[in-house]
């Protein structure tokens, strides 16, 4: 086990370069720059912009200003936003809370609907309420977030005045958590239902395969009662490609939700993304793409590592 | 899915620019680009596309007189919705318009232009003349005598040695500021006493009375100039104006508070007034809605169905000095010769044929049908303001223009299309992509120009690529293009608009590696002499006759064929008082004269 995680480790070095590699020279070889701003302008002279790419650091060669940029960040420097002139790493940290408790809740919540409609749905497979929760996730599914966010806005901010059309807070109110609730609903419901109907449809399938095999009908036959053999006998083996679908879904934690967060005003990480793009400010968009491309490497091995606990029969050596 | 990312700023006369020259409408976003593109699968984050923006409401040009009804109440907060984050609180490292939006609240400048687009007096005590001897005949030495009775948010009293360290401020290349124009020209600032300060320029500099228009606090940088960018007091500066800084929570708010020092007694009226970061004006526009906000800055035409005769809620519009517009390539637009001022385009080289297109353009329909009638037919680069020059509107008559093409030679092959030696009336017509109303106003043009016999391809690019540099191959620096359409202003002082547009000097080249913006590659010797001397002389009533003489050779020459002119639009809740348009500053301007009737 020990030596299988050196291994996996050791192996997530060269690709987690080669990610940054490749994200550096997508984001170069995208027409305009951070400079791009300024054409047009007729006060600003070919002479100020090179001397703003050269303050930049954008006057280097490629390869130099790659190297400048990996050495700093593997040393905990994320270098200088372009545009804010802030510190990389301050702006992530300013967001990153925030991405987080909004994703966590999401998730938490989208689990606590996914897992007992997944089970009740296989277990009474073609029973009126797995006809309804099939159509639902279904229709969940199909739908984007963007459209579900707008039309929670619509009914529930706009139309009905319950609930905040957007932000994180009541700006100038004193700290309450009912107040941050409040402002959390629509975004999480949003989130929440599109995952959750994912997972449900993940969980419901590979549980109807196992509860067709054999030893799920010994477990029957040697009178089991129905809870026991799904929690015992069927579930955990039936959760194996849910733990895929959930470890690859796990760095949004990080990066949070792009399009969620931007309908809803969240300040999380999702929206620095996003305006960060929009400024094409390079050592912003290299720092996140990074940490999330880690993450995903991170949480493929978290995945596997659970299967070996989730089935006994994967053994890693 | 459109992908629009934030909006930067306006090209010509915008940064560093807090209280003057309107910043509001890029054109079409040059700053965003390309990575954005990494993101092709986003959701409807996207803010309206920029052209979508143009015009509205132009009724609502009356609304702000109806709102000054009522004697001024004191007190309560104001929230603005601004879809865009401001990036930097300094006013000449910023490149954004939103952060010209809050800074108006904080900086002050020593001149700044009313609605008229008169010149009036802010921390000078008087515009600087020559009639007052503010200005040397040469125009080369300027005096500004300043107020006495200002103050530093924290106390400390404004003079001219805050006017002396701005300029040494943005002359140290330690600071990453983008324009220096204009301050280069300047070789010393004379403190000639706490309250008196000397301009003494190198060469005349026709724009001089843009520069200024925010002065920083030389002691809360402790008399150093560089490093600004890192300064703390980029993200929490300390000005003049009516409001002071309190808090910026990023992607979330900045919160400003009264300034009661502010110089003018007794304003603002407002206690606080709060910027909420929305991601797009969408958002902001439902947080209108459901009044969690107040204000929402700049919007663009297609949300003001959604706000226009509700109850509540105000649309506050009025006509923009930005002007939408063809611009022609008067050069080879390809081959070995593309792109050179010597070349001739082998259609667009003929004055006739572009005197044709532009009388085939039915720019009525344009404004009436796609614009609702909001706005009006554009005639010329300078439609406001006090270079003003605005003939009538160009005549629509494809019967003419039918005339003029057969009279220069043109003759409809069997398909309809003209020919002539053999060269058929085929060009390309460019815009940016992902604009709805672009795209409905090319297709008008391009039947327009079909039933006189000239055929339009239509070929959108991105604004990356399409508003490119020199070294991004950019059809409109390279000269590879025939017609491009996009949206640009001249400000308050039209001088660098005119000169880098339209001057022989300012034409792209290898040599100049793509420097300027004469992208019709326009030579007229009556042109640049017009310029040349308007620049030359600080008397405006002169600056003004040369000004005229050469907007009428561009207009005639249809360098650029004007289209219409466009409206600011910001939208707002019925009970926000005193504001009034100024099309040459942000909307924030008068934000000491606002005030909550509720």
């Amino acid at each position: 086990m020990g030596r299988y995680l050196t291994r996996r480790t050791l192996q997530s070095v060269p690709l987690l370069l080669l990610i940054t590699l490749v994200i550096y020279l997508l984001l170069r070889a995208t027409p305009g720059g951070p400079l791009s701003l300024y054409e047009g302008d007729p006060n600003v002279t070919p002479a100020d912009l090179a001397r703003l790419r050269q303050q930049m650091g954008l006057d280097e060669p490629p390869p130099v200003q790659y190297a400048k940029w990996l050495s700093g960040f593997v040393q905990g420097d994320w270098g200088w936003s372009l545009v804010t002139k802030r510190p990389v790493l301050q702006m992530v940290a300013e967001r990153l809370p925030n991405t987080l408790l909004l994703m966590s809740l999401s998730f938490g919540v989208s689990l606590l609907i996914a897992i007992p409609v997944g089970i009740i749905s296989a277990v009474r497979q073609y029973s009126a309420f797995d006809h309804i929760a099939t159509t639902i996730a279904f229709v969940g599914n199909s739908l984007p977030t963007f459209w579900i966010g707008l039309m929670l806005i619509m009914i529930f901010g706009v139309g009905l005045h319950w609930l905040p059309a957007g932000g994180m807070f009541t700006i100038g109110a004193p700290f309450s958590v009912e107040d941050r609730l409040r402002y959390l609903v629509l975004p999480v419901m949003t989130l929440a239902l599109f995952d959750a109907t994912h997972y449900a449809r993940y969980l419901r399938s590979s549980l109807l395969d196992v509860i067709r095999q054999d030893y799920v009908r010994t477990a029957y036959a040697k009178g089991l009662r129905e809870r026991a053999v799904i929690r015992e006998h069927s579930f955990k083996n039936a959760a194996i490609p849910l733990v895929t679908v959930i470890a690859l879904d796990l760095p949004q934690l990080f990066s949070g939700a792009l399009i969620t967060e931007t309908i809803f005003a969240w300040p999380g990480m999702g929206r620095l993304f996003w305006e960060a793009a929009g400024r094409v400010d390079y050592p912003v968009l290299m720092g996140i793409f990074t940490v999330a491309a880690s993450l995903v490497v991170l949480f493929n091995l978290v995945a596997d590592l659970v299967y070996a606990w989730l089935d006994p029969r994967i053994k890693y050596s | 899915m459109d992908m629009q990312v934030p909006r930067s700023n306006r090209p010509s006369q915008t940064i560093q620019v807090v209280r003057s020259a309107r910043s509001r409408r890029t054109f079409l976003a040059a700053g965003t680009t390309g990575a954005a593109a990494l993101l092709a699968a986003c959701g409807p984050e996207s803010t309206a596309p920029a052209a979508t923006q143009a015009p509205s409401s132009g009724s609502a040009t009356q609304a702000p007189v109806a709102q000054q009804a009522g004697q001024p109440k004191s007190g309560g907060t104001l929230r603005i919705a601004l879809y865009q984050e401001p990036a930097i609180l300094n006013p000449f490292l910023n490149s954004q318009t939103a952060g010209t939006e809050v800074m108006g609240l904080i900086f002050l400048g020593l001149t700044d232009v009313d609605p008229e687009g008169k010149r009036v007096p802010v921390l000078a005590a008087e515009v600087p003349t020559v009639q007052n001897q503010g200005v040397s005949a040469d125009g080369k030495t300027v005096t500004y005598k300043l107020r006495r009775d200002v103050k530093w948010h924290d106390g400390k009293p404004f003079t001219a040695k805050d006017v002396q360290f701005t300029w040494q401020a943005i002359m140290d290349t330690a600071n990453p500021i983008a324009s220096r124009t204009g301050y280069s020209s300047i070789t010393s600032v004379d403190v000639k006493d706490e309250y008196t300060v000397t301009l003494n320029y190198k060469e005349f500099y026709a724009p001089f009375i843009t520069l200024f228009v925010s002065v920083l606090p030389a002691h809360a940088y402790d008399n150093k100039t560089a490093g600004m960018d890192k300064h703390e007091q980029a993200r929490k500066p300390l000005g003049t104006g009516p409001f002071k800084m309190q808090e910026w929570s990023s992607g979330n708010h900045v919160t400003l508070t009264k300034n009661t020092d502010y110089y003018v007694r007794g304003k603002p009226y407002l206690d606080q007034v709060v910027f909420r970061i929305t991601p797009s004006r969408e958002v902001g526009v439902a947080q209108l809605q459901t009044a969690e906000t107040d204000v929402v800055w700049d919007l663009s035409e297609a949300t003001v169905p959604d706000i226009e005769g509700k109850p509540g809620m105000a649309v506050w519009a009025g006509a923009a000095p930005d002007v939408e517009r063809l611009i022609l390539n008067f050069s080879a637009p390809s081959g070995a010769q593309q792109g050179l001022p010597s070349s001739k385009h082998p259609v667009l080289g003929d004055p006739k044929v572009r005197e044709a297109i532009e009388l085939a353009i039915n720019k009525k329909q344009i404004v009436d049908k796609l614009l609702f009638g909001k706005t009006t037919v554009a005639s010329s680069p300078v439609p406001m303001g006090w270079a003003a020059y605005k003939p009538a509107p160009s005549e629509f008559s494809p019967d003419k223009a039918k005339q003029l093409l057969d009279q220069a030679g043109w003759r409809p092959g069997s398909d309809g299309i003209r020919a002539k030696d053999g060269v058929k009336m085929q060009l390309t017509y460019s815009t940016t992509t992902g604009n709805a109303l672009r795209e409905r106003t090319q297709q008008v043009i391009q039947e327009n120009l079909q039933t006189v016999g000239v055929s339009l391809e239509i070929k959108n690019l991105p604004s990356a690529v399409l508003l490119g540099q020199w070294a991004d191959n950019s059809p409109r620096k390279r000269g590879n293009y025939d017609i491009n359409m996009w949206t640009t202003n001249a400000g308050i002082d039209p001088h660098s608009h005119l000169f880098s547009y339209f001057h022989s000097s300012q034409i792209p080249t290898e040599a100049n590696k793509g420097d300027g913006f004469n992208y019709s590659r326009l030579l007229d010797s009556e042109v640049d002499k017009a310029l040349e001397e308007a620049g030359a002389t600080p008397d405006e009533v002169k600056r003004k006759a040369a000004y005229e003489r050469a907007i009428k050779g561009i207009i005639s020459s249809r360098a650029h064929i004007y289209l219409y002119n466009r409206l600011d639009v910001d939208g707002a809740r019925s009970y926000v008082m005193g504001h009034k348009l100024n099309p040459w500053s942000v909307m924030t301007w008068d934000i000491q004269e606002w005030w909550l009737n509720k």
